[in-house]
């Protein structure tokens, strides 16, 4: 990365802003139509959302049967506690905080081991896929599921919240029912420790740490 | 405005937000301006970017063929054994503000009604009561109504209030 290319997204944090706005206000028009009777309302926040919810799950618990399930409980949740949403805080929020709070008290309750039949789960070869770069890929993503599951829980949300779905430290913030700063801390410390669990595949860092 | 990086705690922040998502344009110039000059923030830098790429490199695996048809149907299945259980349905209809009022009613009528068949309208009103006085159904009323009224009159103000519209605490039944 060039750190001195300051301009390379002049627009970026505005363009984000925005269409979060048009996002929440969609939202909200949603909800307000659900709150009505439409049920095809509710399809529409699900066909929105699922993909988001499902992958931080997956992320969250490395099994692709246990996502489900919570993503499905995720939106039960939603369905029976919509009446009742407000809007003072944006449906994405809200989402990823039942999910998050589904998923850890999953993880605490879990007692298999979910890494069996991983891979097969996680890495299904497309017809595109070079057989080499397959495999990378597929110890990587191994190699990376494994240094983020290797974290706390909540650090490990965090983590997921922030890489993977780029969710603003505020927002994960009000997730995690934590200060702004909390949150920065805790992903710093996160990357500490995942840069060392990943210290072989880092240029010029020793798996000691520095 | 350009903004000017204090120290390299304040560094380590932005670095974080450099390498883990996007930062406004002034901030990015700060952190390199510090970065220039300081190595040891340049070493953490280049650690932190190289983690975030490795992150970020393990892409998505791409979802099975209808993995989302069997999502959906899973999930309608779910919701159709929930809209089956009537002890859910009554409390989602409950729930629902449009409803709380009419409930509301329905259950203060219940217990007035409950009440006058109890004591069987036998006791002559107390007509003195200023509360009896203020009401059109004076022959209704009996000591114990009368005495029952502040209890009614506040469970009356929290269905008013909407007891669908209560915030659910910060748990995995959600609440905005």
């Amino acid at each position: 990365m060039a750190w001195g290319r300051a301009e390379a997204k002049p627009l970026a944090g505005e363009k984000r802003h925005l269409k979060q706005m048009s996002s929440h206000a969609e939202d909200l028009a949603l909800v307000e139509a659900f709150k009505r009777g439409e049920e095809s309302a509710f399809t529409a926040l699900v066909i929105k959302y699922r993909e988001a919810v499902f992958r931080v799950a997956r992320r969250m618990l490395r099994s692709h049967e246990d996502a489900s399930d919570v993503a499905q409980e995720v939106f039960i949740r939603v369905h029976r506690a919509l009446p009742r949403f407000a809007g003072r805080s944006q449906l994405r929020t809200w989402l990823f905080r039942i999910t998050v709070n589904l998923c850890l008290d999953f993880s605490g309750r879990r007692s298999r081991d979910v890494l069996t039949g991983l891979k097969e789960l996680m890495w299904e070869p497309s017809p595109h896929d070079n057989p080499v770069e397959l495999s990378e890929r597929r110890e990587l993503g191994d190699v990376v599921a494994r240094a983020i599951d290797a974290l706390p829980p909540r650090q490990r949300a965090m983590v997921v919240l922030r890489v993977y779905q780029d969710l603003p430290y505020a927002d994960i913030g009000q997730i995690m029912g934590c200060a702004e700063g909390t949150v920065k801390a805790t992903i710093f410390a996160a990357f500490g420790k995942l840069r060392r669990s990943l210290a072989p595949y880092v240029t010029g860092v020793s798996p000691a740490g520095e | 405005m350009e903004r000017a990086v204090v120290d390299c705690r304040e560094v380590r922040d932005l670095l974080l937000e450099v390498v883990s998502g996007t930062t406004p344009p002034d901030l990015r110039r700060a952190l390199a301006q510090h970065l220039e000059r300081c190595e040891r923030c340049r070493h953490e830098a280049a650690a932190l970017e190289e983690t975030a790429a490795l992150l970020r490199s393990a892409a998505e695996p791409s979802l099975r063929d209808g993995h989302w048809d069997a999502f959906m149907a899973g999930l309608d299945r779910r919701l159709q054994a929930e809209r089956r259980r009537p002890l859910a349905r009554l409390v989602r209809w409950i729930r629902t503000p449009l409803h709380a009022w009419s409930t509301a009613a329905a259950t203060a009528a219940l217990v007035v009604a409950l009440m006058f068949a109890l004591v069987g309208g036998e006791a002559p009103a107390r007509v003195d009561s200023p509360v009896v006085q203020s009401v059109p159904i004076q022959g209704f009323m009996t000591d114990s109504i009368v005495d029952a009224l502040p209890a009614m009159n506040a469970s009356l103000s929290v269905w008013k209030a909407g007891f669908g519209a209560i915030d659910v605490p910060y748990d995995t039944a959600g609440g905005d």
